[in-house]
């Protein structure tokens, strides 16, 4: 029994240590302003002038003159940078292993830069053009639908809770319970939306040792939780194909919303807080005040899971990793100074769109 | 759009203060009505008065002039950035927008055309996602 607890532990350990040490970087680079493919067919080669190509594109970003002739060349980058970063010790340590991504570093910006170059003869009249758009380009679609609201009720169901309650583990302190909850959101591109919203999450007391030869039995814990995150939602149709690094920065940039259709894996972030409860404890079935106070901690969670969307409406099912900082001492004789409490949830929901 | 984004990442801010804002300004800003004012015809010292030094000057490069003053080149960046720390995913986003204004000079150094495109109040805070 105890090699099996050691093993769980040790397990949870790990796992938590990697969760805390891995870190993914997402970060997007813009520079110039884009260069549409329209204002390079109006220019026509031995018709249009310098002056009229100022009009209609306005000042280059590089301009050579030689031997008569002039250079003009517009530029506009739009890249992604991505990096998976482990750090040993885990945040907020202090790092010994460096800050540079270690695991994964993907930096496409050679093929992310569009550019159109012009050449003008002595009588400022165009010779030569030419223009490259990056692979990731897609012409604007001004049908596309661009933000939506969205509504999400969900319910999830705990399967595991860790931690140390300090008298005993919380997983027999409490068993598990259930979270019921609902987000707003505004889903701001095909991949990814902003959400916002609050849960109520209750696990009924258990009896637990108390330390001491004697037996304890908790009262109920009420968690009620407001945290704000974002859900990146990955179409299964491009897990062939992630190492396409074109294909996946134009699912990126597209923001036709009206593509976020079909198999999706997400996975959802969320940061905040959570009030919980005091919980009452008897010892040898003599009410002995609280075990842990009221109180109001921050919390985290991680989830990920499949979804299936159509334009208007997606189901979807997936795990919950949540973590919120230590309760409050009760003021009982029991050992009552826990650690973080961590409970895996397994659950699901729909979201409504509009 | 803007106002929906600015309020999240206040609420952000507040709640788990992991949200960061960031603005990089490169060089003096150039002043619209200035700009507006560079005529053609007009001297490289009635340019310079208005706009100030220029950060670049095109040379003309050919045989028999090679040191003539082609274009004057002026220029402001600015770059805004955003990251969004989520525990284990962090989003960044930096957008750099330019105001360039590029004065063409003709053979005898009067302004022939001038190109402005003041673009660096167009930079914005946002995710990384979308178009």
């Amino acid at each position: 029994m105890k090699a099996r607890r050691g093993a769980r532990a040790a397990a949870v350990l790990a796992l938590g240590s990697i969760l805390s040490g891995c870190t993914l970087d997402i970060t997007r680079v813009r520079g110039g302003s884009p260069i549409k493919e329209k204002d390079y067919e109006a220019l026509s080669v031995e018709q249009t002038t310098r002056a009229d190509t100022l009009a209609l594109l306005g000042t280059p970003d590089k301009v050579e003159w030689k031997l008569g002739k002039d250079y003009w060349w517009y530029y506009y980058a739009d890249y992604i940078n991505a990096g998976l970063r482990f750090q040993i010790p885990p945040p907020p340590f202090d790092s010994y292993s460096g800050y540079r991504h270690n695991l994964l570093r993907l930096s496409e910006e050679s093929d992310a830069v569009s550019s159109l170059a012009l050449v003008f003869d002595e009588k400022e009249v165009l010779l030569q053009k030419s223009l490259r758009l990056s692979e990731t380009y897609t012409p604007p679609d001004p049908d596309a639908v661009r933000s939506r609201f969205v509504v999400s009720p969900r319910f999830d169901y705990s399967v595991d809770l860790y931690g140390d309650g300090d008298v005993d583990k919380f997983s027999d302190i409490f068993k598990n319970g259930y979270r019921a909850g609902l987000d707003f959101g505004w889903q701001m591109a095909p991949v990814a939306t902003l959400i916002i919203g609050g849960s109520y999450e209750e696990h009924q007391g258990d009896h637990f040792g108390d330390g001491s030869g004697g037996s304890a039995s908790a009262g109920d814990l009420r968690l009620y939780q407001a945290e704000i995150g974002v859900r990146l939602g990955i179409p299964l149709r491009l897990i062939p194909d992630i190492l396409d690094f074109d294909k996946v920065m134009r699912e990126l940039f597209s923001d036709d919303l009206r593509k976020a259709v079909g198999w999706r894996l997400y996975l959802q972030g969320t940061t905040g807080f959570t009030v919980n409860s005091s919980v009452d404890v008897s010892v040898n079935g003599v009410p002995a005040g609280n075990l842990y106070g009221a109180g109001i901690g921050l919390s985290g969670g991680l989830g990920a899971g499949i979804e299936y969307s159509s334009d208007r409406f997606s189901a979807f099912a997936g795990v919950d990793y949540h973590s919120i900082d230590p309760f409050n001492d009760g003021g009982s004789p029991l050992e009552d100074d826990p650690g973080a409490f961590q409970a895996l949830l397994v659950g699901g929901g729909v979201i409504v769109k509009f | 759009m803007k106002r929906t984004l600015c309020v999240a990442l206040v609420f952000q801010l507040l709640s788990s203060g992991c949200a960061v804002l960031g603005r990089q300004q490169k060089d003096h800003r150039l002043n619209p009505e200035a700009v507006a004012k560079i005529q053609p015809g007009m001297s490289k010292s009635q340019v310079t008065d208005l706009l100030g030094a220029p950060q670049d000057i095109i040379f003309s490069n050919r045989e028999h002039d090679p040191l003539r003053e082609h274009a004057y080149v002026f220029e402001h960046t600015a770059t805004l950035y955003t990251a969004i720390v989520f525990v284990f995913i962090n989003f960044g986003n930096s957008d750099e927008k330019r105001d360039r204004v590029i004065v063409f000079f003709d053979e005898n150094g009067r302004v022939q055309h001038v190109g402005a495109s003041l673009r660096a109040s167009e930079a914005s805070y946002g995710f990384p996602f979308g178009a």
